[in-house]
């Protein structure tokens, strides 16, 4: 199987190529620095120019962190079907992103994935790259369905 | 000549063409994605940028974008304030608006700060000298049944053309055309007419619209008070550089 994307999956790219409002994304995202988490929604801050969702991961350690995840806009979130009641408190989700330069516990979302198997761009999407690998991976549920879902979210993170 | 009606109801039988409606923009339009050769392209008219003159370049080398090749963080962007975003910027702001037709003006209505701009398409010529306003002074017309022209000036030099902040002058003259040329597709042009920043007409980057039939316009405003707590959580501490990775 080719690592390459189709013409179809880059073209899924750039219908959903970011929609960064006025601040570069290079300069307080690294974008070689994958992360995928696994969580608890612990709230959502729906503020421009960047809504954020606050999710719990527990951490091999059994300590939990707080992240927080930067998304679009909120009227971009809206638009492909986020709500306050899809991100409700206690709301179990896997996100993928892009590490804060800064060190602190802040991605930019490139996607995101419900307990259902429903995916949706939050809109960040840089390298064009399916299969970069994480620098960060932590996986809080033990649970099989939540590692079926994670696999698939590192290979195909576009639509 | 017998082929005459066959023609036509190929051409009557062809959807897109059969269903545009003449001089009619109405409905909510996206910019796609372009071919951007450069940083300075994105989120602002783009294309080959004339040489500046004097009274620009002095301007522009006191403007710290976040965007195009001189961006960085920080910066003194007038939107980061949440000041208006003006005329032409909004239009490449990725943001959908919508053109709404009324009697003697059409109206552009964009999601961002949910600006309404006037087209005035009653006839009337642009004012000689008029006092500068954020969203200018536009007079529209067809050209034939898909092509619509507006002629516009009288801008606030306050705001930047795009996000890669190239200046302009009030007195800046601009034609857009907005061609139909299918029901869901608008070919764009723009060029800016400014002698006091610019020292030939900037012909900018053609773009394209996409109708999008089932979106409504939102209320994207801009509050300065969001902006702010955004610029210490992650434009400040992105600034740094650090390029840690947070422990486990």
């Amino acid at each position: 199987m080719q690592n390459r994307p189709s013409f179809a999956a880059a073209l899924a790219i750039a219908a959903a190529s970011p929609i960064w409002a006025h601040h570069s994304f290079a300069a307080q995202f690294d974008q070689n620095k994958v992360v995928i988490l696994q969580g608890t929604v612990t709230s959502m801050e729906w503020v421009n120019p960047h809504a954020f969702i606050h999710i719990d991961v527990k951490n091999p350690d059994g300590t939990v962190t707080n992240w927080a995840i930067e998304g679009n806009t909120p009227n971009s979130l809206l638009r492909v079907g986020i709500t306050k009641k899809s991100l409700a408190e206690g709301t179990e989700v896997a996100v993928r992103g892009y590490l804060s330069k800064s060190g602190e516990h802040i991605a930019s979302g490139s996607s995101i994935i419900f307990k259902s198997g429903q995916k949706i761009a939050l809109g960040s999407e840089h390298s064009g790259i399916s299969h970069q690998e994480a620098v960060l991976e932590w996986i809080s549920s033990d649970e099989a369905l939540w590692k079926r879902q994670i696999e698939a979210l590192k290979l195909d993170h576009s639509d | 000549m017998r082929l005459a009606p066959l023609a036509l109801m190929l051409m009557m039988s062809s959807g897109a063409y059969a269903q545009v409606p003449p001089r009619d923009l109405s409905g909510v339009w996206g910019m796609q994605p372009a071919r951007e050769a450069s940083e300075d392209d994105k989120q602002s008219p783009g294309g080959q940028i004339p040489p500046l003159t004097a009274w620009a370049k002095t301007r522009y080398d006191l403007e710290k974008p976040g965007y195009g090749k001189r961006a960085a963080p920080g910066g003194n962007d007038p939107i980061l304030q949440c000041d208006p975003m003006g005329f032409p910027r909004i239009l490449y702001f990725p943001t959908p608006f919508e053109f709404a037709r009324l009697s003697n003006r059409v109206l552009q209505m964009f999601e961002r700060d949910h600006v309404v701009r006037e087209i005035w398409t009653d006839g009337r010529a642009l004012p000689n000298d008029p006092d500068p306003l954020w969203y200018g002074y536009s007079s529209g017309k067809w050209l034939d049944d898909t092509t619509f022209v507006v002629e516009s000036t009288g801008y606030d030099d306050r705001t930047w053309l795009g996000a890669a902040g190239f200046p302009h002058g009030e007195t800046m003259h601009l034609e857009e055309r907005y061609q139909r040329v299918d029901r869901d597709t608008i070919n764009f042009t723009l060029t800016i007419d400014d002698a006091q920043a610019y020292t030939k007409p900037w012909i900018a980057l053609p773009r394209v619209f996409k109708l999008r039939p089932r979106a409504e316009i939102r209320q994207g405003y801009c509050v300065a008070s969001e902006e702010q707590a955004f610029t210490k959580r992650i434009r400040e501490p992105g600034a740094l550089n650090t390029g840690a990775v947070p422990k486990k």
